[in-house]
């Protein structure tokens, strides 16, 4: 389903020098499987998803998903198959302020290209996050834990093969975190939704039965790590221009 | 969920700043409409009122003062032309032989100078009022009827404007003031008004007629017996010789009004009977029927009426039991006699002339003719005043209309950049939201169109809401002008240039979108997402 073979990124510094990130010679996840990474901040999860996703392109290597290898597809390609083919849950839920819940679901619909929107469905996937009572509330009208709940329903949307999960109760309080991450490997499960979750949260990790650390996926290792993390999300236009 | 809704909740989640953005907009866009509207109504009613006479026949000097004066009441007075003239002219042009040729020639005498309560008092024949005011639109009457030539010699007409303005209706009786600067003139006798027109949106609407049989009746005009010989001997030079005997002059300087109590502005060049003050003393008040003319005169130097009274002498003469008691000249009765003035001592302001509209090659070549041969003779002129007026325009109104354009322009050009700063600034605080639609499949057109959506939201709201606003205005600003000018313009008046202008306007104001749209176009995704909230 999903398949990483050697698959390499390098943020190149504000001085010119070089940074790499991630090395990883192979990774794989099957279909409808559920795995969980974890690695220390910094270390390249949440590069390794974006390049999972298509946001951020591979320098080298191949990142082939249900078949087709996306890293020598063109930008607007990576959007499309992003669109039709995966799922994301942010750690910071971004729901669109401005829409409803029910129409944060559909703006997934939206640019997944399918020409039209299924409102039943994301009414359904609302039904399933247990928000039927909040279809026409706002992101600011919702408590944290409805706001994740939302965006699962919004990752599901365009019934995608796979969900990356990006720390996806990091941000939710305790009595809540249990409740997200059932509900997202529920869904993926009635979905046949292969999942790649990251996490730091030991006792999430815990429930899966793969858990990966991404220290021993990568030859980078655990070098420079935080100079990672800080070349990842401050490196300059012409350098995430290249990563991309 | 198409890309104009999600841009529209965008526009919505910064309501004032959207609505800020959007006035501003509609402020460039009303100034716009306001501007083209009120200037295109301004000459095409300019051009109307010009095109309803083909040809104004008056004395020599500025066309366009001719034009200005005899057309919309506006500028100083003209002088005046032989009452000969107007006979000549429609003696030409409504014969059966002329009727033949050249169809139904309409030729209307008017006579000027006096005023009403700052309305100029604009003396005339009924036939005026039976005549179509403009293409197919006869005069009505919004109460009373038109006055008679021969029974309603002290009868008026008034304007729309001017009856709303004064508060005059029929049975109203009125004064003129002889001259137009001040009402503090001297007043002639009082004019019944007999009808109150329906508005025509012409400058007639501003103005009062009288009937021009009363108006040679009172008071200064009427030409001096010196002044008729003097006419004769002019006339009788240019008709034996074919020179010109400048028997036009009027010889001011040589009057005698010294003993005139009015107004020097009152009389400047626009006295139309100016040359009836001169000798008074040759006035014989016995035989102008004076016998109760010393009543209430005390306000008015009675040397100066006598020129009047000399004029009516002739009249006096001829029918000494002339009855006037009909006529309650305000108390203030001159004991003028009620029979017409002679032709030998009358003058006219101007001759308009109407051509057959069915037979404009006639009239096209009448009109070439005539003007060939007044312009050459030394007694009148001849003016084409759709002709004066358009030079007007394209001399003074056309830079002008042109400058207002361009300030409208940049006015609108100014709101499209303050849609474009507004949209822009904003988009720091939507970086994030951007890389989310990114993130969900979104391709870089796509934010990029979602962005330039919002900007032609705005300019299109705008855009319509300064539609809306400047016809609005111009509904208001309309109901002022009607009552002050009788210029009506219909808010949902629309101008062609309007039509094409606006969506240009929009159009370009929603381009301004682009710059931010690139904004959104170049949105790193992965550093947006990974920011910190």
């Amino acid at each position: 389903m999903l398949h990483l073979t050697n698959v390499c990124k390098t943020y190149v510094e504000p001085g010119g020098g070089s940074l790499p990130i991630l090395d990883i010679p192979e990774f794989k996840l099957d279909a409808g499987e559920q795995m969980v990474l974890v690695g220390r901040s910094g270390s390249g999860k949440t590069t390794l998803l974006h390049i999972i996703a298509g946001i951020t392109r591979a320098d080298s290597g191949k990142v082939v998903i249900n078949g087709i290898d996306i890293v020598p597809l063109h930008e607007a390609g990576r959007d499309r198959f992003r669109a039709h083919h995966l799922g994301y849950v942010f750690q910071t839920f971004n729901l669109l302020p401005a829409f409803t819940a029910l129409e944060n679901v559909i703006l997934g619909m939206t640019f997944g290209g399918q020409g039209r929107t299924d409102t039943g469905r994301a009414q359904r996937l609302l039904e399933r996050v247990g928000l039927e009572h909040r279809l026409n509330h706002k992101p600011a009208q919702l408590s944290v834990g409805e706001q994740q709940r939302v965006s699962v329903a919004r990752a599901l949307a365009n019934r995608p093969k796979l969900l990356l999960a990006d720390e996806p109760t990091a941000n939710v309080d305790p009595s809540n975190q249990q409740q997200i991450v059932d509900l997202i490997r529920d869904t993926c499960r009635e979905e046949n939704v292969a999942l790649l979750m990251v996490t730091h949260a030991d006792d999430v990790a815990g429930q899966f039965d793969r858990v990966d650390h991404l220290a021993e996926l990568n030859r980078v290792g655990s070098k420079p790590t935080q100079q990672g993390a800080n070349a990842a999300t401050s490196s300059t236009p012409a350098n995430s221009a290249a990563a991309n | 969920m198409n890309l104009f809704k999600i841009a529209w909740r965008s526009v919505r989640q910064r309501a004032l700043s959207s609505t800020l953005t959007g006035f501003s907009m509609a402020l460039g866009v009303a100034l716009v409409v306001m501007v083209l509207v009120m200037l295109y109504t301004v000459e095409e009613t300019f051009q109307k009122n010009a095109n309803s006479w083909d040809m104004i026949v008056g004395a020599k000097g500025s066309k366009l003062q001719l034009v200005l004066n005899t057309v919309y009441h506006l500028s100083t007075p003209v002088e005046n032309i032989p009452y000969w003239k107007y006979k000549e002219l429609r003696e030409t042009y409504t014969s059966m032989n002329a009727q033949l040729v050249m169809g139904n020639v309409s030729v209307i005498p008017v006579c000027m100078g006096d005023s009403y309560e700052g309305h100029r008092v604009v003396a005339t024949i009924p036939e005026l009022f039976e005549l179509p005011y403009s293409q197919g639109l006869p005069y009505e009457f919004a109460s009373g009827h038109n006055f008679e030539d021969r029974a309603g010699v002290f009868e008026a007409v008034v304007g729309s404007v001017a009856a709303h303005k004064i508060g005059l209706k029929v049975g109203d009786k009125i004064q003129p003031t002889h001259g137009i600067a001040s009402d503090d003139g001297h007043q002639h006798d009082a004019f019944t008004v007999v009808g109150v027109l329906s508005p025509t949106g012409t400058p007639n609407d501003r103005a009062i007629f009288v009937n021009m049989e009363g108006f040679y009746l009172q008071d200064n005009h009427a030409l001096s017996d010196e002044q008729v010989q003097r006419r004769e001997q002019a006339r009788a030079a240019i008709s034996g010789d074919g020179k010109a005997d400048e028997e036009h002059d009027h010889d001011h300087e040589g009057d005698d009004h010294g003993d005139d109590d009015h107004e020097d502005g009152d009389h400047g060049d626009e006295d139309h009977a100016a040359d009836g003050h001169t000798d008074h003393d040759d006035a014989d008040h016995d035989d102008a029927d004076h016998d109760d003319a010393d009543q209430d005169h005390a306000d008015h130097d009675h040397e100066d009426e006598s020129a009047a009274a000399g004029a009516q002498t002739a009249a006096a003469q001829q029918e000494d039991d002339h009855d006037h008691d009909d006529h309650d000249h305000a108390g203030h009765s001159h004991g003028h006699s009620h029979e017409p003035l002679p032709e030998e001592q009358r003058e006219v302001t101007a001759v308009l002339i109407r051509f057959d509209p069915d037979r404009v090659i006639e009239a096209s070549a009448a009109s070439m003719s005539l003007q060939n041969k007044e312009n050459e003779g030394p007694t009148a002129q001849a003016v084409l005043p759709l002709r004066e007026v358009t030079n007007l325009f394209d001399t003074f109104i056309q830079p002008l209309r042109v400058l207002l354009m361009v300030l409208a322009v940049l006015i609108v050009i100014v709101a499209g950049i303050g849609i474009m700063v507004g949209i822009y600034n904003t988009m720091n605080d939507r970086k994030r939201d951007i890389a989310v639609m990114r993130a969900l499949g979104a391709g870089r057109m796509t934010v990029m169109s979602v962005i330039l959506a919002e900007s032609t939201i705005l300019a299109f709201c705008g855009g319509l809401a300064g539609f809306l606003l400047g016809h609005g205005g111009i509904g208001i600003v309309s109901s002022l002008m009607s009552g002050t000018t009788g210029v009506e313009i219909p808010f949902w008046y629309l101008t062609w240039q309007e039509l094409v202008l606006l969506p240009g306007l929009m159009v370009l104001a929603a381009l301004a979108g682009f710059w931010p749209a690139m904004s959104a176009y170049r949105t790193d995704v992965s550093r947006s997402l990974t920011a910190t909230p």
